[in-house]
């Protein structure tokens, strides 16, 4: 019987397999490393894997099922988290070999909130190296290939996030999301994640890329285990002052199905030339489902959409030069040139142990805050990014959420973008807007192309307001149950 | 519109990266195309409008001042090299 495999559960099926007592921790554990080890050769979504660790904490979780004080729905499900997430004592490269061998002193905020309610980390996912990239091909490391069509990307920069859920390698993973890190690799690889609130998810012990933009959140293959992987990590954390101090709510009893009354904005400006027919198809069946379950949907605008790369990509390389400053071979990673002096070691750890898209965007971002470009750029960027901040505001006093497509198209070929990076940063129209407003966005499965694609569709929402997003996403999954048999 | 070699050196430097002559050039058309690219911010009119650095409003919160376990110094930068239980660097004043 198919149902009997692992790799199709989603994660509340294999937690309530887990509680049921039909399989043990150890027994899933153990199953999902025999088919990372029989595929992961082929996919690329693992950096590192981390067996020994894994068996205990699963053999901890048996115990305390055993004896009645399981941690909740998480205790004992197989998790994996994107290299950018540091992890106490297991390497953390963040894609890069300028972090080549090094091993955290300390677990991130969100690691260690996983580990406390329970679940069993499997290892380290593949990433575009500093988490720069639409593709997961600038990591520094190997390739990741979408588990649907291994000709294709999985999207990025989080793609060995989304291929390892979707390849049924693990329940739930984490990613970061900058410019549309979750959202976009969710949608290439059919399955369901979030880029939560700016704020709702704390960022300490996650390495940064651009910090005004960065937010960790969670992949599952469907609505209602993201919302549990997402349980695990929001809240406010001290260690992290861009935390906001918000109550949690219960996201699974948010998970009603009814959207009776709910508005649904559909933003004019996402539906333009260039815009897949397929894509959009599924995304027009998403606004029906909602409909036929009676949410009202409303036409609205975000008249700035057409500027939002361009104010993204000023924005985050500026922040990224000034993050990335901290890796000049004294602290972290191999060290070279130091033969020669503190500058030749500077600039050879840099330049040598940088790849090319890190490279790019560190000497934009070099440029954008350089004296005489500061004003015409940066500054001017951060006044773009306020009126597309206003854009959502004036959208949402008439609407609850806003339905678009993730992306322009469904995956597109390993090497089809890569030697036009501009190419690659116009794949993040429709994602980046959220980021540069903070607010939560997640895309869901909503069909399949003729080619057998994966094709998602991104719901956006108020902020902190994950609740009712998810919920609507939940209801637009329930009605078009969609199957899925990646026939491996 | 391709950026001067040697304004893209000047950048390098201040970036703190070594670049090949081969990366000089790649980079003097990347540089070009992308400022190109999102020059079209340039015709959005901004003002009256206060720059946005961040997406809620923050402020400075303030931890209790009281002593808590850190990971140790050592453990803080595990791959730079020790002696005597100091970190190496290279000389910095010439």
């Amino acid at each position: 019987m198919r149902e009997t495999k692992p790799e199709t559960w989603s994660l509340p099926e294999a937690a309530a397999r887990l509680r049921s007592g039909e399989i043990s921790s150890r027994e899933l554990t153990i199953s999902c490393f025999k088919r990372i080890h029989e595929h992961d050769g082929n996919i690329g979504a693992f950096l590192c894997l981390t067996e020994a660790s894994a068996l205990l904490a699963a053999d901890a979780s048996d115990e305390r099922r055993e004896t009645k004080q399981t941690l909740g729905l998480l205790d004992g499900v197989p998790v994996a988290v994107k290299d950018m997430i540091l992890t106490e004592g297991v390497p953390t490269t963040a894609g890069s070999k300028i972090l080549e061998g090094y091993r955290p002193p300390y677990d991130g905020t969100v690691v260690a909130k996983l580990k406390s309610a329970g679940a069993v980390m499997m290892g380290k996912l593949n990433q575009d190296e500093f988490a720069m990239g639409s593709s997961t091909e600038s990591s520094a490391y190997k390739l990741c290939k979408n588990p649907w069509d291994f000709y294709r990307t999985p999207g990025g920069s989080s793609g060995g996030s989304a291929a390892a859920v979707a390849a049924g390698f693990v329940f739930g993973t984490l990613g970061t999301d900058t410019g549309g890190s979750i959202r976009q690799p969710a949608s290439f690889c059919g399955i369901a994640g979030i880029k939560p609130t700016y704020g709702r998810v704390s960022r300490q012990g996650v390495v940064a890329y651009a910090s005004s933009l960065d937010q960790v959140g969670p992949f599952a293959k469907d609505v209602s285990g993201a919302a549990i992987m997402l349980q695990a990590i929001a809240g406010h954390d001290a260690r992290d002052s861009t935390s906001v101090k918000q109550a949690v709510p219960d996201y699974l009893q948010a998970l009603t199905g009814d959207v009776k009354g709910l508005k649904i904005g559909i933003p004019r400006e996402y539906f333009i030339e260039g815009l897949d027919a397929e894509v959009r198809d599924s995304v027009q069946k998403s606004i029906a489902a909602l409909q036929a379950s009676g949410a009202e949907i409303i036409d609205v605008s975000l008249p700035h959409t057409e500027h939002a790369v361009a104010t993204y990509y000023v924005i985050a390389t500026a922040e990224a030069a000034s993050n990335l400053s901290r890796y000049d071979g004294v602290r972290f990673g191999p060290r070279l040139g130091d033969q020669n002096g503190l500058l030749s070691m500077y600039e050879e750890t840099r330049g040598q142990l940088f790849g090319p898209e890190v490279k790019r965007r560190i000497m934009l971002g070099t440029y954008v805050l350089s004296a005489g470009y500061y004003d015409a750029y940066y500054l001017r960027a951060q006044k773009v990014r306020r009126l597309f901040a206003d854009d959502f505001k004036n959208a949402f006093q008439n609407v609850d959420v806003i339905v678009c497509p993730t992306t322009p198209t469904p995956a597109f070929g390993i090497g089809e973008k890569s030697d036009d990076p501009l190419q690659m940063y116009l794949n993040d129209i429709f994602t980046v807007s959220a980021n540069l407003a903070g607010l939560p966005a997640m895309s869901l499965l909503t069909g399949f192309s003729k080619q057998g694609l994966p094709l998602g569709t991104q719901i956006i929402g108020r902020p902190f307001d994950e609740s009712t997003l998810m919920n609507a996403a939940f209801a637009v999954e329930q009605t078009l149950n969609i199957e899925r048999d990646l026939g491996w | 519109m391709i950026f001067a070699a040697a304004e893209v050196r000047k950048l390098a430097r201040l970036a703190r990266l070594s670049l090949s002559d081969e990366e000089v050039s790649s980079m003097q058309h990347h540089l070009g195309e992308v400022t190109k690219y999102v020059d079209s911010l340039q015709k959005i009119n901004v003002d009256q409008v206060e720059p946005m650095t961040h997406a809620v409003p923050l402020d400075l919160p303030l931890r209790v001042d009281e002593a808590r376990p850190g990971v140790g110094r050592l453990g803080l930068v595990s791959s730079a090299g020790y002696e005597d239980g100091l970190i190496k660097v290279p000389k910095i004043i010439e």
